[in-house]
């Protein structure tokens, strides 16, 4: 396996085993080995556990949340209309999401500040497209 | 003629699909799950939505995205590739339901031949045998008078089956007892439905298919016949090839007539495959794909047609551009899948990252595959990576063209079974041709296995 660009070659692979069901991954080729392991998560309920490689960089404390399309359609803002510098109380309503005559709300998932807004109303979005960013405050 | 087709697949069928329609001037719409944002199929298609995450139940089984993305792009057809939704009826209902063309048969034709027992009642009402068999059976004592009736060897299935599990070989009224046993608690506990059926064993029997095509003005021809016999265990297919070797031509023009007269009978359109088990002189219909199958290539190399732009032109409402009498095997093809499995570990599917990717070329060589060095297979979805297919004036001549072209590939990062299929291209006895389903579970016959 050339290591040219590892990084670049092993970030794709490490999410797709971070994607997977997969709690062992182990690849070698002449000299070069890579492993991961996927460590249990420490408590139930918590978070999805991350596969592990070493070294491990302290990960930044997230205060940026994105919230994305969970389905492909068209985009519709609901008022209160959102934009930069709103303030979101709880997990109120934001947009909705038309698809095959039926519209699916988009909600602001907590509370928080919007940072970005990232789609007109009006477009078509798909699945995972990011729509806002929330910053906790 | 459609102007943007959607394409609801991955892979290599979707680039497949997307090379077909680009030759017709047809704009594409590909989708992709999360796993495949950077697929081939993705790149080279006119647009493109994410429908979903990897796995397949949340994407490319996820009816309301793949349909809404259709809806926005514009979309007139669907073509739904093979697997995934391609033999869905009712995804082809809402599909006609939404306005947009679904590119194979209707959802009456699809319905009948998936559900095996109408499917067999339908082909047994055409005159196209089918194996003896018992309807469902209620108790041991009726399995004995019905295998006593068909004759042994026989086989009991789970009428929910699939996977060989529920199955069982019976050989002789002596083991019947115990099999009947077993297999129904197997029945029970994978399915949930212990009941049981009975049909007589072909023994060793060759996988023979033939390629059929119907169009709205009623007209259907065959395009000849695959032979799939070269299987891995678990019946799944490895090796194709057509037109089928050492098959008397009296069996080869029943299964022909046959075929036709089955798709006849359904008032068949679009592309389909009727799968016939084929045992001496002895056929038995298995099953009819209503779908274009992966192993379409060969029919393709072998007769010179372009069977998914065929699809495409039929399901927009054109005749057929062939007559039967045009349809003749020019060459001899053959194809072998490279898949990313372990075939010492019973073909064990391996998902990894290609390192290195080298394909064939040269005359009479033609690589379907979506993958490239530094692609990623993921762990989601079916692991066939590459087919190779060549075709040449006589099949030894075939066979020496596709040594080469295996000798040419590299595929490095994965186990894949690129060294079985060098095998079964040297193997005296795939030379003789005629080979059983059985072929590749000979003890000791193979190496790489």
């Amino acid at each position: 396996m050339s290591l040219q660009r590892p990084l670049e070659r092993l970030r794709p692979l490490l999410a797709s085993f971070a994607a997977s069901d997969l709690t062992h991954f182990e690849l070698r080729d002449g000299d070069f080995a890579l492993e991961f392991i996927r460590r249990k998560p420490p408590h139930v309920g918590a978070a999805p556990a991350l596969p592990v490689v070493a070294p491990v960089a302290a990960a930044p404390e997230v205060t940026e949340r994105i919230v994305r399309a969970e389905l492909v359609g068209v985009l519709h803002w609901t008022k209160p209309l959102i934009s930069l510098g709103s303030q979101l109380e709880g997990d109120r309503q934001v947009a909705t999401i038309e698809a095959l005559g039926v519209n699916t709300p988009v909600r602001a998932g907590g509370s928080g500040v919007v940072t970005r807004v990232l789609v007109n109303d009006g477009d078509a979005v798909d699945y995972g497209q990011a729509l806002f960013v929330v910053e906790r405050v | 003629m459609f102007k943007k087709i959607l394409i609801a697949n991955r892979g290599e069928i979707a680039l497949r699909i997307v090379r077909a329609a680009r030759d017709m001037g047809i704009l594409t719409v590909a989708v992709f799950s999360e796993a495949d944002r950077d697929a081939a199929h993705v790149r080279l298609a006119d647009q493109a939505f994410c429908i979903g995450p990897g796995p397949v139940a949340r994407s490319y089984l996820n009816i309301p995205n793949i349909l809404s993305a259709a809806l926005i792009a514009g979309a007139d057809a669907i073509h739904p590739g093979y697997g995934f939704l391609a033999e869905n009826a009712r995804f082809a209902e809402i599909c006609a339901d939404h306005d947009i063309t679904f590119i194979g048969p209707t959802p009456e034709v699809i319905a009948k031949m998936g559900d095996k027992a109408t499917a067999k009642r339908v082909m047994a009402e055409a005159h196209v045998p089918t194996t003896p068999g018992a309807g469902i059976l209620d108790t041991l004592e009726e399995a004995e008078r019905a295998a006593e009736r068909i004759g042994y060897p026989v086989l009991l299935k789970a009428t929910a089956g699939g996977g060989g599990k529920g199955m069982r070989e019976v050989r002789s009224v002596s083991e019947l007892a115990t099999a009947y046993q077993t297999a129904q608690a197997e029945a029970e506990a994978n399915f949930k439905d212990g009941r049981l059926y009975l049909e007589k064993l072909i023994e060793r029997p060759r996988h023979i298919e033939v390629q059929v095509f119907g169009d709205r003005f009623g007209r259907v021809v065959h395009l000849g016949e695959r032979d799939c016999s070269v299987q891995k265990p678990s019946h799944q297919k490895l090796v194709e090839e057509a037109p089928a070797p050492q098959l008397p031509s009296a069996v080869r023009e029943r299964l022909h007539a046959m075929a036709v007269a089955a798709a006849k009978a359904v008032n068949y359109t679009n592309a389909g495959t009727i799968e016939f088990l084929v045992s001496g002189n002895d056929v038995y219909f298995m099953e009819m794909n209503t779908r274009i199958q992966v192993e379409h290539p060969v029919t393709e190399m072998a007769y010179g047609v372009d069977l998914v732009a065929e699809q495409i032109r039929v399901a927009a409402g054109e005749p057929l551009s062939f007559t039967e009498e045009d349809l003749r095997p020019k060459r001899h093809a053959i194809e072998v899948r490279i898949n990313a499995e372990d075939a010492h570990k019973n073909f064990a599917p391996a998902a990894g990252v290609l390192s290195r990717v080298v394909f064939p070329g040269g005359p009479a060589v033609r690589v379907d595959s979506h993958v490239t060095a530094g692609d990623i297979v993921p762990p989601y979805y079916d692991s066939m990576i590459a087919k190779i297919i060549v075709a040449a004036p006589t099949r030894e001549d075939a066979i020496l063209c596709m040594q080469r072209a295996l000798a040419e590939t590299e595929i490095e990062g994965v186990h894949t079974t690129i060294d079985i299929c060098r095998e079964i291209m040297a193997d005296p006895v795939f030379a003789d041709g005629g080979v059983a389903i059985d072929y590749l579970q000979r003890p000791h016959a193979f190496a790489s296995v």
